[in-house]
């Protein structure tokens, strides 16, 4: 999984897991017939199946929420800066549609010219 | 039953089902991202004026647009060939944004240009992939279907990111390509401009006594412009007598290298189909001129999607390099051509 950008989709997993957990209930049914000779011998092997079931169905549910949430792209913020070009005010706000690098504003301080002078694009944490 | 399984041709088949199971969810998801790459032309469209009915048919109209390569065997000419088809494509993907978006601006209509490709290039990956798909199918043959397998992540790594491309695109967000227009900007601005080819600027400004000439796309949307026609009229517009072309771009980098790292070399660092790269070689080899390159790493979805902070911040640092290049190399009075390559999507002048 975590190589980026890389989605793996999300039904074979669940096909493939479903797969080995009846291979293995099938395998575990033989030997259970043919090892346990007393009940609670055989109560035991029970949960045993029971909770190796359990915890690779849970195992592979969680691979398929990291992998849908890795498919709702992660999250980018895209900031811009924009600089007073009379008192040298920095200021960092969102990008707005409408932004360009090279853009004149108002500066927010003492109102003189300022211009956008970076777009750039962050992850969010 | 379990030798059966692992030593007969079961085996096999059972792989292949499963395999093709994991490759037809692979390209439903491609379908989705051309869905919705689809949908964002026309929302785009719709805004710029055109009826939704009227968006559909001509995003129909234009998908599986091609271009046949010139012909190799002769190979006399064939850069202006290709520069002849290539201007042709042009033109036609023009015309064809102008009809769709109406009312859109000059650099809007640049933006919508770029959608349009990455649709295109969407469109183009969900066709081959869903080819060799179904031949694998029809023909039930392993060996399709593993090749297949064994690209998907890879195709699916860069259709993911031509998908992640349409948001910055559309909204004219810069992008990592727009590495080379932000440095000349960062150099350039302030300084007088002029436009001295199709969608190209021409920055004159003095650095501790050298003339530079700063060249980039004429911004703010999302163009490459003919940075070849721009180089060559400014060399000869000085006889010749140009000490250093300087080029910036962005350069796909190796697994493992830092985005951000910069790093210098030889040669015209251009990326383009050629007639651009063949010109300013030709030039600067006609006059002696030296080609510096100066390139700033960054992987293929870092490439076509918004600008990452590292690659924004490199442009410092190339901007600190150029300079002191020129120092080290040149004398006062000497002409100094620096030229940003990239799409200066959403970097005016
Ligand atoms: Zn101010």
């Amino acid at each position: 999984m975590g190589e980026k950008g890389v989605e793996r989709p999300a039904t074979p997993y669940l096909l493939s897991t479903l797969v080995m957990v009846g291979l293995m209930m099938v395998i575990a049914l033989f030997f259970i017939t043919l090892a346990a000779k007393t009940e609670s011998e055989r109560n035991i092997i029970w949960a045993m199946l029971g909770f190796a079931a359990v915890l690779i169905v849970m195992m592979q549910m969680l691979e398929v929420v990291k992998a849908r949430r890795a498919a709702l792209e992660e999250r980018k913020s895209i900031s811009i800066v924009i600089e007073c070009q009379e008192c040298g005010e920095k200021l960092v706000r969102d990008f707005q549609r409408g932004d360009y690098v090279g853009k004149e504003e108002k500066c927010k301080k003492c109102g003189g010219k300022a211009m956008v002078t970076l777009i750039y694009s962050e992850k969010i944490r | 039953m379990i030798a059966l399984m692992f030593f007969t041709p079961l085996n096999e088949r059972i792989q292949l089902t499963y395999r093709m199971l994991e490759i037809q969810s692979y390209l439903k998801q491609l379908e989705s991202y051309l869905t919705r790459a689809d949908r964002v032309f026309e929302e785009e469209a719709r805004r710029y004026g055109c009826s939704e009915e009227k968006a559909k048919k001509a995003l129909k109209s234009i998908k599986g647009f091609f271009l046949i390569e010139p012909v190799s065997m002769d190979p006399v000419g064939i850069i202006k060939r290709l520069e002849h088809l290539l201007k042709t494509q042009e033109d036609r993907v023009d015309d064809f944004i102008r009809e769709v978006a109406v009312n859109a601006s000059e650099a809007e209509r640049s933006n919508m240009k770029n959608v349009l490709a990455a649709n295109l290039a969407l469109d183009i990956i969900y066709r081959v992939v869903r080819h060799i798909f179904l031949l694998a199918k029809k023909t039930k043959n392993y060996f399709y279907m593993v090749q297949l397998y064994m690209y998907l992540p890879e195709i699916m790594r860069i259709a993911r990111s031509y998908f992640r491309a349409l948001i910055p695109l559309k909204e004219g967000i810069p992008i990592g390509d727009s590495l080379g227009p932000l440095v000349a900007f960062k150099l350039g601005n302030g300084s007088k401009w002029r436009e001295v080819a199709k969608n190209v600027i021409a920055y004159e400004r003095e650095a501790s006594g050298r003339k530079l000439i700063i060249i980039k796309a004429k911004g703010p949307g999302g163009e490459v412009g003919k940075p070849g026609d721009a180089v060559e009229k400014i060399v000869k517009e000085h006889d010749g007598k140009v000490k250093m072309i300087i080029m910036v771009d962005a350069a796909v980098k190796l697994e493992g290298e830092r985005t951000g790292e910069v790093a210098e070399g030889i040669g015209a660092a251009i990326g383009d189909p050629g007639p651009e790269k063949y010109k300013i070689e030709t030039v600067a080899t006609e006059y002696g001129i030296p080609l510096v390159a100066i390139v700033v790493k960054e992987d293929i979805t870092e490439a076509i999607t918004a600008m990452p902070r590292e690659v924004a911040e490199a442009a410092d640092r190339v901007v600190e390099r150029i300079l002191d290049i020129i120092k080290k190399k040149t004398s006062e009075g000497d002409v100094v051509i620096i030229a940003g390559i990239g799409n200066t999507i959403g970097i005016s002048q």
